[in-house]
């Protein structure tokens, strides 16, 4: 039964006499605001602004002699998180995507031949991550060991940019690069928090409890710079901690204890007779939580623990407590060029707008799994 | 088999106990009872001990660095000025709120922050909760231009950063505002100026320290008609009260007048006002947290079973009764719990504020740990202040779902 476009229009837009009245107000107003910002972004806005400084907003500091690391660093992890959608959105038109990738590789070769060297840089990378997403939808079967594959990537990564002096590190890469760091550090932490708070030992439920309590009611602005304090401290005065790893610290205490709770819920989720049919199979209590409810309890909070991803993404930039340069710093320090201090509207969009692509990602993708799970359990 | 064999009498897996055999289980009982215990005390000196030896480090730290540990700043002239905020300061009757000024101790300059800290949540709360609402309802709208602005709000607030947004608000809203001589809105009731935020307010007139007198009577009646119990002489109370309030105002004619705020070339005198850090921190918050509060909403509205829907239409009632007189407030039970969870958030969040320089406590914080180089010490001072906020949300919270779950199970 198609929808004629006058039954549409009075189904959706004039149903009643109050949601005529809605209609008539918000179109006419969201065509004149569409207008608004169609015409600043086409004819008054500066774009090269951002053209001009994507070297900053990318990489922050970073040595530019040795920008062949930064350029390998965000390959790696463009595939990695392809690789990651791949599998979560198994798409039927991997096809499609491969040549997606394909058409990005030759527009970034183009750019580069034309010495757009950093938006052939960003294009590249985006090439990698469709062509690794198409390979991963066809054979899924290498996602089988994604979780160390990021492990080992991240690590390989962080040796590589190394070199170049981590207090060099920023930009975009610096964000992405602390919230992988950050989430694969924080899980394991999180996920034996999450089994001390539910062990039969009152002392160490009492201590799990305690920490998570506690860092959930302090905010993480604090936390980071707690253990930037701390961590000079504590460490022998010949050993330097670079000011990274002393705010990412801070971080992964901070997400432990929010990774400890999704997990701690999903465990509650696993039915009871689960434990106990290990139990009675003669599973030790170690064997017992590791291979039979750990695994359940986490395929049931994925969505959250995306979420939980996110939610770490978007407060990245509090590393700038700690004088990082994050991405949103980046963007500030362009800014504070007088040259380019007029067009701070036309850096703020395009720091929305990479924000808002790489999040709708992820949150779509935390959709995606919730979605597939509910299929599967009827 | 041996691998059959139950371990201890902790991890039988029935429910039931099976029978014992006479002498030889008690003695397994106690025996696995003494062992739990040991573990238990073993487990408890660990982590004593680790929290031992993290405090030792950090005090050997504090003394290779010759710093030490001591709260002895906080009774000493903090020599700064904080741009806004009151503090707790002796007045001739006891403890007042006063301005800050740099003679008072770092102690209140601290308290000054707090201050600041705990407006920008309260005001956010009230601000992130209403529009939250109507956002979340609007998702549920029937009408297609009202949903999807709905939609296209909710995904652009929450899958991008909350610190990029104050930062707009700041840089790119407010300070762009114009000056005072030509920000003046709505005749003047509203001065919305890159100086600040300033509008129309009700001030005491001569007529108030009278009417003071009624309110007092009107309250003492509305008090005395609660705790007599039966809603019938409540009822009456209320009526009374209320009489009396009007009663007054034919005595001493109106308490309060409107002012407006009178902008000179430089300040602003009369109404009421925030300056832009203040007032960008709290749109920026609201407008955040109404994100989240909308999908909250509008996740209890999903979850109202459809037969609720049904039975109000069957009496008759249109979509908007149903959805405000018979869904929403059910759905009201399911709200409050994830609501307080937002609002804890919103606490914590305002720690931003030292990206915009609003002086919020810790912002104020970090004016104190680099002047007296007391950081440590700061911040663990802050950080029970913020649990203690945290914990207080959550109790009034609590609190309040109890009463609303009471209410439901009637």
């Amino acid at each position: 039964m198609a929808m004629t476009i006058g039954r549409w229009t009075r189904h959706n837009l004039f149903a009643s006499p109050s949601s005529s009245l809605l209609s008539l107000v918000s179109i006419p107003l969201t065509l004149y605001v569409g207008f608004l910002i169609a015409r600043w972004a086409l004819f008054s806005a500066h774009w090269a602004v951002v053209a001009d400084n994507l070297a900053v907003l990318l990489v922050g500091t970073f040595p530019l002699e040795q920008v062949w690391r930064a350029m390998l660093a965000g390959a790696g992890l463009s595939a990695l998180f392809g690789m990651t959608i791949g599998l979560v959105l198994l798409t039927q038109r991997w096809k499609g995507y491969a040549i997606a990738g394909a058409v990005l590789a030759v527009v970034a070769a183009v750019s580069y031949a034309t010495h757009f060297q950093w938006i052939a840089g960003a294009l590249g990378c985006l090439a990698i991550a469709f062509c690794a997403c198409a390979a991963t939808s066809r054979w899924p079967r290498v996602g089988r060991g994604m979780g160390l594959l990021w492990l080992l990537g991240v690590g390989a990564i962080c040796a590589l940019l190394a070199p170049a002096g981590v207090d060099r590190w920023g930009g975009l890469l610096l964000s992405v690069l602390v919230t992988a760091i950050a989430t694969l550090l924080s899980l394991p932490v999180g996920i034996a928090l999450a089994f001390a708070r539910n062990s039969r030992f009152a002392s160490l439920r009492l201590a799990s409890t305690g920490y998570i309590e506690l860092l959930r009611s302090v905010p993480l602005v604090c936390t980071v710079y707690w253990s930037w304090i701390i961590i000079p401290l504590v460490f022998p005065p010949q050993v330097h901690i670079p000011d990274l790893a002393r705010g990412v610290a801070g971080f992964v205490l901070f997400y432990a204890a929010y990774a400890a709770e999704y997990v701690r819920s999903g465990i509650q989720g696993v039915p009871r007779g689960q434990s106990e049919a290990a139990q009675s199979l003669g599973f030790s209590a170690l064997d017992e939580s590791f291979i039979v409810v750990l695994p359940q309890a986490l395929r049931a909070v994925i969505p959250a623990l995306v979420g939980n991803v996110l939610d770490l993404f978007n407060n990245v930039p509090a590393l700038f407590i700690i004088g990082l340069t994050d991405f949103l710093k980046a963007g500030q320090t362009v800014l504070a060029n007088p040259q380019y201090s007029g067009s701070q509207y036309e850096i703020y969009v395009f720091m929305f707008a990479a924000y808002l692509a790489i999040g709708s990602l992820i949150s779509y993708g935390a959709r995606r799994i919730e979605g597939k799970m509910s299929q599967g359990a009827r | 088999m041996s691998q059959f064999k139950l371990s201890s009498t902790e991890s039988r897996p029935f429910g039931s106990t099976p029978v014992p055999a006479s002498g030889a289980p008690l003695r397994l009982r106690s025996g696995a009872r003494a062992r739990a215990a040991a573990i238990q005390t073993l487990i408890l000196a660990v982590i004593v001990a680790a929290v031992l030896a993290f405090v030792g480090l950090i005090w050997a730290g504090l003394q290779r660095h010759g710093i030490g540990f001591s709260l002895d700043f906080l009774d000493q002239p903090a020599g700064f000025n904080i741009s806004e905020g009151l503090t707790v300061a002796q007045g001739p009757h006891g403890l007042t709120l006063v301005p800050f000024n740099s003679q008072q101790t770092y102690a209140q300059a601290l308290l000054a922050g707090l201050y600041n800290t705990l407006v920008v949540t309260l005001i956010s709360i009230v601000l992130a909760t209403v529009l939250g609402v109507l956002v979340g309802v609007g998702r549920m709208s029937r009408n297609w231009v009202v949903k999807n602005w709905a939609w296209a709000f909710v995904e652009l607030i929450r899958n991008t950063p909350l610190l990029i947004q104050i930062i707009f608000w700041y840089f790119a809203v407010l300070l762009q505002m114009p000056g005072l001589a030509d920000a003046s809105l709505l005749h003047g009731a509203l001065i919305a100026s890159r100086q600040g935020v300033f509008f129309a307010w009700p001030a005491a007139t001569a007529a108030a320290s009278h009417y003071a007198w009624f309110v007092g009577l009107a309250v003492a009646v509305s008090a005395l008609g609660v705790l007599v119990g039966t809603p019938r002489r409540r009822r009456v109370a209320f009526v009374a009260s209320a009489a009396i309030l009007a009663l007054g105002l034919a005595f001493t004619g109106w308490p309060f007048s409107i002012e407006m705020p009178e902008a000179s070339s430089f300040s602003v005198s009369g109404g009421a006002g925030f300056s832009p850090e203040m007032a960008s921190l709290i749109i920026a918050l609201g407008v955040n947290f109404a994100a989240y509060v909308a999908e909250v909403v509008r996740g209890a509205l999903q979850s109202i079973d459809k037969g609720q829907w049904e039975a109000a239409a069957a009496l008759g009632l249109g979509h908007r009764e149903s959805l405000w007189v018979v869904v929403l407030p059910q759905a009201v039970r399911v709200i409050v719990p994830s609501l307080g969870n937002l609002y804890v958030t919103i606490a914590k969040s305002t720690s931003f504020a030292i990206a915009i320089g609003f002086p919020d406590m810790f912002s104020v914080y970090g004016t104190v740990g680099n002047q007296t180089g007391r950081a440590l010490e700061g911040i663990l001072i802050v950080m029970v202040v913020y649990l203690l906020i945290s914990l207080s949300i959550s109790a009034i919270v609590n609190l309040y779902n109890r009463r609303v779950m009471k209410k439901g199970a009637r």
